[in-house]
């Protein structure tokens, strides 16, 4: 892959933010307290479908573990 | 030197990518629209997470009123000895500004488990015969699981659960075609030049595509290039479509 510039007007993103394991278990930790965890907002999904909040939150519960690696 | 430098920069320039084609073809605007890629480095295995920066999805307007939110995202890994950045799974969905489910979500998973297509659609709609249909497959599993689900976890079978094969890894739609879709079925504002923007990421999408698999059926590329002829001289031109768009290009 070749170096990717800014195009006219466009934000530059700049590099990836490497996260330690113990930052990724902080946003699941703080996530998992307000939602519950990915398994019960699937379960939820499933039985009776998610708020956009619920959504995004078990969208990210799953970012965080394909980030672990799980 | 770090061997995986090379990966750091490569999930930085995807991400600069995503958002070069989407400040073409929407407009630019004060925020972003791709996040700062997320990485993590699990003993020398790096992976990437890089999506839009607004968690409801980007904002697609028609007459400067927002009708329908776009979402993103892409699992980066990398476990080829070419140490190229490889997308790992992702998603791509619209939904409704006022809903929170998504009218449909175009998804890739390159290490599929069961049978599920590697790419493939889930499109949330209602469709009583389907939903019959997939309750009375009889004494097959498939029929078997749904009900014993119904049952146990109360999980009706819905459409949105089928998934419809598109494409395979490699032919699979990306971006571009969902921006385009969204701009010729419900009429998103653009900026100028947005049609020459995607056709020209598609292009190199495609490009990157053919070229792997070239490399890896060298023996079908080798028996086209022979049988037209194109193996005598040093160099291959390619031939003139006249009339004829662009395969690489073409919706």
């Amino acid at each position: 892959m070749t170096e990717v510039l800014p195009v006219a007007n466009a934000h530059r993103i700049g590099s990836p933010v490497m996260l330690a394991k113990e930052d990724v278990a902080d946003r699941r930790n703080q996530i998992e307290a307000k939602y519950g965890t990915a398994d019960e907002l699937r379960r939820t999904r499933d039985f009776i479908g998610l708020t956009l909040e619920q959504r995004i939150a078990l969208e990210d519960l799953e970012d965080l573990e394909f980030l672990e690696g799980r | 030197m770090n061997e995986n430098a090379g990966l750091v920069r490569q999930a930085e320039w995807f991400a600069q990518e995503l958002e070069n084609l989407l400040t073409a073809v929407l407009g630019a605007r004060e925020t972003p629209y791709t996040g700062v890629p997320v990485g993590v480095d699990n003993r020398g295995e790096e992976s990437f997470l890089i999506r839009q920066a607004d968690p409801e999805g980007v904002p697609l307007t028609v007459d400067g009123r927002p009708l329908l939110r776009l979402a993103y995202r892409f699992r980066c890994t990398c476990s080829n000895p070419v140490n190229e950045l490889q997308v790992e799974d992702s998603g791509i969905s619209l939904r409704a500004e006022a809903d929170a489910e998504p009218m449909f979500h175009y998804d890739y998973v390159r290490s599929v488990r069961g049978t599920i297509p590697a790419a493939h659609i889930n499109v949330h709609a209602s469709n009583d015969s389907a939903t019959k249909a997939m309750l009375a497959c009889g004494a097959k599993a498939q029929g078997r699981n749904r009900r014993r689900e119904f049952v146990q976890r109360g999980f009706f079978p819905t459409f949105s659960s089928l998934h419809f094969p598109v494409g395979g890894d490699r032919l699979r739609p990306g971006l571009e075609d969902v921006l385009q879709m969204a701009v010729y079925e419900f009429g998103i504002d653009t900026e100028g030049g947005w049609l020459d923007v995607i056709e020209e990421s598609r292009e190199r999408y495609r490009e990157t595509q053919l070229r792997a698999f070239v490399r890896e059926f060298p023996d079908i590329a080798f028996g086209e290039l022979r049988s037209g002829g194109y193996l005598n001289g040093d160099t291959v031109v390619r031939p003139e479509r006249v009339g004829r768009p662009s395969r690489l290009k073409r919706y």
